[in-house]
C-alpha cells in the first residue's frame, strides 16, 4: 500500500503557532483529567481510610493485568455540572484486559458524596453498559454507591434511558450470554442493590460490603426495626443465607483478587475475523498533528496529514481520488487490523456524498470497520445545489452511513456542524465509540451564522412594531448568543454532557482506535442490508 | 509475487514464487532455488542453490538492513505503484479556479510577482471555512481577478499563473 506523502513543513511560522496552541490544549487537558482523577479533600481519603476502603484507582489497578492499556471512557463526563463536585460523573468507566479477557469495567467513586449517582452518572451507566451489548463485552462492576442522589431524583428516574434502563441493559447483556461480575465493596442500595443481583457473578466484602433495597434509616421509618447495615445485608448474609451473593472475602484485596479467577473461568469468544497484517508504526510522527491542526477551526487543512499519523506505515490506498475531492476516502490499518476511513477536505458536495456513500457500501461488503475523522461544516447550500439534489444526496450518504454493520468510530477532529454532523456519524448514529479532540467544535450552525439569524429575526419582529436599532443594540444582542454558542459547542460541553465517550489527546487516537477496533471485533458483524436510496 | 529493491542507487526487480520447501526466485530472467531459515536474534541462514550463507538483517519501515560477510548493506523497498506511475503534474496548469462559491478574504500577491511552489497565493471563505489557494508550481503571477472582499461563483478564475 502506498504512503503518504506528507507535503507540510513543520518549521513554517504558522505551524509552530499550531504547535504552541495545541500543546496548551493537550496541557490543559491533561490538567483537567488529573484533577477529575485524583483531585479530593484530603479529608474524602481519609474518610476511605478509617472505612478501611481503597480510593477508586488503586481498586482498578488492581483488577487489570499489569502493564495492560486501560482505555478510560468519558473521564470529563460531568465537569460542567454540578459545580463540578461530581468529577467523572462520580464513576469510572473503561474498557480494560483482566486475565487476557477483554472486559468493561464500572467502578463507583466513593470519595465523592459516598458514590452517589447524579443524572449524568446514571447516564454514563447506560452508555456504559451499551457499549458492552454493542461489542459483547462482559462487565465487571465494582460497586460502592450511595444510590441515587435525591435531590435529583426527577432527572435520573423515570425516563426511558434514565435508571430503569441500567437493569433493562443488564438482563438484555445476560440474554446475550454475556456474563457480568459485581464486586460489592461498599453498600448497593435500592435500585443499586440489582446490579450485584442481576449479575451472574458476585463477591462481596465482609465489613465494608452490604446490599438491600431499603437501607437502615429507610427501614426505620417504614417499619420502626433498628438493625445495622451489616445484619441487614452484609457479606454473611447474603452469603450464608439469602444467595443474593456468591463468593465472601475478608478484604478488598482478597474480593478482586477472587473477581480475577472468576473473570478467569469466562469462555473466551471467537472474534470476528477481519482483515489483518503485521503491525507497523506510523511512519510520519503522531506528535506532529500538533503542528497540523489549526490555532483557527475555519482554516481548511489536508485530513490526509491526519491520516498520515494515525495508521500504519502511513499507508492509505485511497478511493476514488480524483472525484468528490473534499471528501477523503480509502483503506488503511490500524495496528494491523484493516479499516476504511472518511476524512473530510472542506464541505460535502453531490459528489462527496455520493463517493461517501459508495465507500461505506465497499466496506460493509467486505467486512471493513469504519473511521471517520469528522471536521465539517455542513453540505453545500445554495440554489444550484438544490438543482443537483444535493439534499437526496447527502440522504444516500446517511441512509449508508446509519445502515452500515461493520464497527463505527468517530473522531472529532475539528467542527462538527449541521448535517455534517449526520453524515458522518455523529453521536445519533452508534458509532462503537466517538472521541473528541480537545479544539473540537460541535452545533447545529456555526456561532456567528446563529447569530446572524436570530438577529435577522429579532430585526424584523422590532420593525412590525416600528423600531429600529442602532449598532449598539444589535452588538448587544448577538454578544450573548455568540456567547453561550462559544460555551456549549466546546469540546468541554460535549464531554461533560456525554455526547462522546471522552476527549482523546490527538496523538492517543492511534491506541484508543486500536483498542476499540479489538474490542469490537467480540461481536460478530452482521450481512449487510441498507433502507431505501433515493436516487 | 513481483517486488522491487533499490539497492546503492540501482534499482532491481525480482519475482518470487512459493515451492513446497523452499523458494523460486526470478532475476534478470535467471531462476534460483532459495530457502531462508530465521536462527533468531535477527540471524537468518539463506541458501541460494546449494551454497550457504548465514547474515543478519533488520527492517524499518521500507528499509532493510543487511549484514553479511562483514559488510552493511542497505536495501529500498520500493512500492509497485510508485515506480509504475508517473508524477501526476500541475505542470501545464496556468488558472485556479475556484473549488466553490465564496468571497474572498485575503490576496497575498501582486501581479508580476514570482512566486514558488507551495506559496499561498489567496485565501477564500465558504460554508465557514478559510481554504488557501496555493501555488500548484513555481512561476509569476499574471492575472488577479478578484479583490479582498469580492464574491464568486464555483469554477471562477480566481488568479493565474504565467504559462
Amino acid at each position: 500500500m502506498q504512503r503518504i506523502i506528507s507535503h507540510i513543513n513543520t518549521n513554517a511560522e504558522s505551524f509552530k503557532e499550531n504547535s504552541l496552541y495545541n500543546l496548551k490544549l493537550r496541557d490543559e487537558l491533561k490538567e483537567k483529567i488529573r484533577k477529575a482523577r485524583f483531585d479530593r479533600p484530603q479529608r474524602d481519603f481519609d474518610r476511605l481510610k478509617r472505612q478501611d476502603k481503597l480510593f477508586v484507582r488503586d481498586r482498578i489497578d488492581l483488577l487489570l493485568d499489569p502493564g495492560t492499556p486501560f482505555l478510560e471512557l468519558s473521564a470529563l463526563a460531568a465537569n460542567r455540572s454540578y459545580d463540578g463536585k461530581s468529577p467523572s460523573a462520580s464513576m469510572i468507566t473503561g474498557i480494560g484486559i483482566v486475565n487476557g479477557r477483554e472486559v468493561m469495567i464500572h467502578a463507583d467513586d466513593a470519595s465523592v458524596k459516598g458514590g452517589a449517582w447524579y443524572p449524568l452518572s446514571m447516564k454514563k451507566l447506560v452508555r456504559m453498559l451499551d457499549i458492552a451489548i454493542e461489542n459483547q463485552l462482559p462487565v465487571i462492576h465494582l460497586c460502592d454507591s450511595a444510590g441515587g442522589f435525591l435531590p435529583l431524583q426527577s432527572q435520573f428516574f423515570a425516563d426511558r434511558y434514565h435508571g430503569g434502563r441500567v437493569f433493562r441493559n443488564m438482563c438484555q447483556l445476560s440474554k446475550m450470554g454475556v456474563p457480568q461480575l459485581s464486586v460489592v465493596l461498599g453498600h448497593c442500595t435500592a435500585g443499586g442493590a440489582y446490579i450485584p443481583a442481576l449479575s451472574e457473578y458476585s463477591v462481596i466484602v465482609r465489613g465494608t460490603g452490604a446490599v438491600f433495597l431499603g437501607g437502615p434509616p429507610l427501614v426505620k421509618a417504614a417499619t420502626g426495626e433498628i438493625i445495622t447495615a451489616d445484619e441487614l445485608g452484609g457479606c454473611d448474609l447474603h452469603t450464608q443465607v439469602s444467595g443474593t451473593a456468591d463468593y465472601p472475602a475478608s478484604s478488598e484485596q482478597e474480593a478482586i483478587a477472587k473477581a480475577r479467577e472468576i473473570v478467569a473461568q469466562f469462555s473466551r469468544i471467537e472474534k470476528e475475523k477481519i482483515e489483518q497484517q503485521a503491525v507497523e508504526a506510523p511512519y510520519y510522527d503522531p506528535s506532529e498533528l500538533y503542528d497540523i491542526v489549526p490555532k483557527d477551526n475555519k482554516i481548511q487543512y489536508d485530513v490526509r496529514e491526519l491520516i498520515a499519523r494515525i495508521v500504519d506505515g502511513s499507508r492509505f490506498s485511497e478511493y476514488q481520488p480524483a472525484y468528490g475531492s473534499t471528501l477523503i476516502c480509502g483503506f488503511a490499518h490500524i495496528w494491523g487490523y484493516k479499516v476504511g476511513i472518511l476524512g473530510n477536505n472542506g464541505v460535502l458536495f453531490n459528489d462527496s456524498s455520493l463517493k461517501g456513500a459508495h465507500f461505506m457500501q465497499l466496506c460493509n461488503q467486505n467486512k471493513t470497520p469504519l473511521v471517520f475523522l469528522q471536521n465539517i461544516t455542513g453540505f453545500m447550500v445554495g440554489r444550484e445545489y438544490e438543482e443537483n439534489g444535493i439534499t437526496k444526496d447527502g440522504a444516500k450518504m446517511i441512509m449508508s452511513q446509519a445502515c452500515s454493520v461493520v464497527p463505527k468510530f468517530t473522531v472529532m477532529v475539528g467542527g462538527s456542524f449541521g448535517a455534517g454532523n449526520y453524515g458522518m456519524c455523529g453521536r445519533g448514529f452508534d458509532s462503537r465509540l466517538l472521541f473528541s479532540w480537545p479544539n473540537s467544535k460541535i452545533s447545529v450552525m456555526g456561532g456567528e451564522q446563529a447569530a446572524d439569524v436570530l438577529v435577522d429575526i429579532k430585526l424584523s419582529q422590532l420593525k412590525k412594531e416600528g423600531v429600529t436599532l442602532c449598532e449598539e443594540e444589535i452588538a448587544a444582542i448577538r454578544k450573548p448568543v455568540l456567547a453561550e454558542y462559544e460555551n456549549e459547542s466546546d469540546a468541554y460541553h460535549s464531554t461533560s454532557e456525554i455526547w462522546d465517550d471522552g476527549i482523546l489527546d490527538p496523538i492517543d487516537t492511534r491506541n484508543s482506535l486500536g483498542i476499540a477496533i479489538s474490542a469490537s471485533l467480540n461481536k460478530s458483524i452482521e450481512k449487510p442490508g441498507f433502507g431505501t436510496f433515493r436516487f | 509475487m513481483r517486488s522491487f529493491y533499490n539497492i546503492a542507487g540501482q534499482s532491481i526487480e525480482v519475482e518470487l514464487l512459493r515451492r513446497a520447501a523452499s523458494q523460486l526466485l526470478i532475476y534478470n530472467g535467471e531462476e534460483s532455488t532459495i530457502a531462508i531459515k530465521a536462527l533468531g536474534d535477527d540471524e537468518y541462514r539463506v541458501t541460494v542453490e546449494d551454497q550457504s550463507t548465514s547474515l543478519f538483517a533488520i527492517q524499518q519501515g521500507d528499509q532493510f538492513f543487511i549484514h553479511l560477510n562483514g559488510n552493511n548493506y542497505q536495501v529500498d523497498c520500493e512500492d509497485e505503484m510508485q515506480s509504475a506511475s508517473g508524477a501526476l503534474s500541475d505542470e501545464d496548469k496556468v488558472v485556479a479556479n475556484a473549488p466553490m462559491p465564496g468571497t474572498v478574504v485575503a490576496v497575498n500577491v501582486t501581479a508580476g510577482q514570482t512566486v514558488k511552489s507551495g506559496e499561498s497565493l489567496m485565501v477564500i471563505e465558504s460554508m465557514k471555512m478559510e481554504t488557501t489557494i496555493a501555488a500548484w508550481r513555481d512561476g509569476v503571477v499574471c492575472k488577479i481577478n478578484f479583490c479582498v472582499g469580492d464574491s464568486f461563483d464555483r469554477q471562477a478564475e480566481l488568479i493565474q499563473l504565467e504559462e
